[in-house]
């Protein structure tokens, strides 16, 4: 059974935080929406539509892995009135970089950051007193849902990716939901997302996607746009993270892999990556590993 | 089954309202309020209203008890305490002593979650979310009196997106010479849609002189129209001793004007689907329950207010409107009446 593959389109209603490490008392974000983050929304919100009593997260959940599968989602900005995404690569003596999907920008993480984020302080307050309680004080980094050109005019913000699906029914479902909350600090108002295009695609942000096989395939690419497991044969230029994660369907903490972070990117050929369920790609076996001979990372 | 429901909400400040950035001192004022960092139009941040929704709704279930108990045993107030309602399930709750008390059939802790103590089981999210309060239409002092100016981007919140108002101008019913607002001059420009907007707000239970005093401004101008029309108060501390002020005591705040009109949502989530510690939740069973429990709240934001400078006279909002998102349509200030109310 081969895959469908679709590039879906979330607006930001509200402001999203992502939750990465965080920097003293601030919480800092991460700028793209993690597959698993987008999982488990989904999953949440399919058991609650199907059931009345207690949803069953881990069936729905599992079933969500089997024959769907999903991409990171990265922001985008809408110029003249198409999204154009931005895409993280790590750039040799320069770092992380965002390069805008049709080559037309790029830009310095520090400076996407500054376009993108925001931050809310926050204290809590004691009932007692009706004063700021001690010690609560601390801020969170938010992606905004407007673009911080400063130019005058509001532009919105969304984030892009790609949506798999093997199954029919499973597939109506999820084109049923056009609103999801992901991320933290929901209840306050945060991570409202709605979804704004959907359409069936052939290519994954550019690179060609192999549909027909157990899970979807990312062909040819030099970088990677999910963390990616490390293997002896992969050599990359960019970061490493530690990828761990809660799993209350699992019973607790989820082993953590180390992984390199999206924006990572081949130091040599291009490579196939398998889409795992788990979100995470994973380097299908180089056939010219052997012969070629490491490279300086394209700067294109 | 329905995972969750949304529930618009609009309130009207009966005095101004300050809820600070607790960071001091930004250009002349000294106190500023929480602004949006791209719109730079001030808001409430969901977080301080669900805090307050919090308090209100524990004080109001502490007094439903009360009674009570009154009721049956009189001047045993304290006594037979069952559940600590208030003060101790409002607020943070990490106190060992007076925390949360996190049980299934608690309104408070149901409703608005509970945080992980030392040494207990995991926290709860909470059934109901509270978004940002966003200015939907703000008083403005022009040559014809107060006028309410709002935005496309405002009334994008309430479901009725606006298109065509672009111009450097202000859009009202009946456009005629050059009207200020404040100390900005603007032509007048024709909004044939008026009359769809005001319906709206009249089914969104907003006052009649309000809604006979309606002007539209495009998203840029807002926040420079409401920044430029904030209250502005200055205080002085006095000194007990002397009764006099004290020296270096002046300071300066800034507040949405009385008469500002917010709109924010309730989002509440099916009870039926949580669990806390493997027990159902009782306090609430149905969507609307939790939405109608946090909904205690509004008598007390009447009378109790919101945001710092309580106590003095700051803070009080009127919920006037508290239902379902009202149906999307939208409206093109550029066409005639007949033409409008398309799809975008
Ligand atoms: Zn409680």
């Amino acid at each position: 059974m081969s895959w469908t593959m679709y590039r879906w389109i979330w607006q930001l209603r509200s402001p999203l935080h992502l939750g990465w490490l965080p920097a003293g008392v601030l919480n800092r974000t991460r700028l793209y929406i993690p597959a698993r983050a987008l999982w488990g929304a989904l999953t949440a919100e399919l058991a609650h539509r199907q059931t009345s009593d207690p949803p069953d997260y881990k069936t729905v959940g599992e079933k969500l892995q089997q024959d769907a599968r999903f991409s990171y989602l990265f922001p985008a900005e809408l110029v003249d009135g198409e999204w154009k995404v931005w895409l993280p690569q790590y750039r040799q003596g320069k770092g992380l970089v965002w390069h805008r999907e049709d080559g037309e920008a790029e830009l310095e993480d520090r400076r996407l950051r500054t376009l993108l984020l925001s931050t809310r302080p926050g204290t809590a307050i004691a009932p007692e007193s009706d004063t700021a309680e001690e010690g609560t004080l601390r801020g969170f980094e938010l992606i905004s849902p407007y673009w911080q050109d400063g130019d005058g005019q509001l532009k919105p913000v969304a984030m892009v990716g790609y949506l798999f699906c093997k199954d029919t029914p499973l597939f109506e479902q999820v084109k049923d939901i056009d609103e999801i909350f992901v991320g933290g600090d929901i209840r306050y108002g945060l991570g409202h997302l709605q979804r704004v295009f959907w359409e069936e695609a052939v290519d994954l942000f550019g690179s060609t996607v192999d549909l027909s096989d157990d899970s979807p395939k990312v062909r040819s690419t030099k970088r990677v746009l999910a963390h990616t497991l490390p293997r002896n044969d992969l050599i990359l230029l960019g970061s490493m993270e530690c990828i761990a994660g809660w799993d209350t369907a699992q019973g607790g903490l989820k082993k953590g892999d180390l992984t390199w972070a999206p924006g990572s990117c081949a130091a040599c050929c291009s490579r196939e990556y398998t889409i795992r369920k788990d979100g995470l790609w994973e380097a299908e076996r180089s056939q010219s590993a052997a012969s070629s001979k490491p490279m300086r990372c394209p700067s294109g | 089954m329905a995972s969750y429901e949304r529930f618009v909400q609009i309130g009207i400040a009966l005095d101004p309202i300050h809820v600070g950035t607790g960071v001091a001192r930004i250009g002349r004022v000294d106190l500023p309020i929480v602004r949006d960092p791209v719109t730079q139009v001030p808001k409430i941040p969901g977080s301080s209203l669900a805090g307050v929704y919090r308090t209100y709704v524990a004080m109001h279930c502490e007094e439903e008890r009360q009674r009570k108990q009154g009721a049956s045993s009189s001047g045993q107030q304290s006594q037979g305490r069952r559940k600590p309602y208030y003060p101790d399930c409002a607020g943070l709750g990490l106190d060992k002593n007076r925390g949360h008390c996190r049980q299934p059939d608690c309104p408070i802790c149901t409703v608005f979650g509970f945080a992980r103590g030392a040494g207990q089981e995991g926290g709860f999210a909470g059934l109901a979310a509270f978004t940002d309060a966003h200015v939907l239409l703000f008083p403005v002092p022009t040559r014809q009196g107060p006028m309410w100016v709002s935005c496309p981007m405002a009334l994008d919140m309430i479901g009725f997106p606006v298109k065509g108002v672009c111009d450097d101008a202000v859009y009202v019913e009946n456009p005629g010479n050059c009207l200020n607002l404040g100390w900005l001059l603007l032509e007048t420009r024709s909004c044939a849609q008026m009359h769809d907007i005001k319906t709206t707000f009249q089914n969104l239970k907003i006052l009649d002189f309000i809604q006979n005093r309606l002007a539209l401004v495009p998203d840029r101008l807002f926040a420079h129209v409401v920044n430029s029309n904030l209250e502005v108060r200055t205080s002085v501390s006095i000194n007990p001793a002397t009764g006099a002020a004290e020296e270096r005591a002046l300071f300066s705040y800034e507040a949405l004007p009385r008469g500002t009109v917010l709109v924010w949502e309730i989002i509440a989530k099916n009870p039926a689907h949580f669990s806390i510690n493997g027990q159902s939740i009782t306090a609430v069973s149905r969507l609307n329950d939790v939405y109608q429990k946090a909904a205690q709240a509004h008598d007390y934001l009447k009378h109790l207010g919101i945001g710092g400078m309580g106590s003095r006279g700051m803070g009080r909002v009127d919920v006037v409107y508290e239902s379902q998102p009202v149906s999307p349509r939208t409206a093109n200030c550029n066409s005639p009446a007949n033409q409008g109310g398309g799809q975008p």
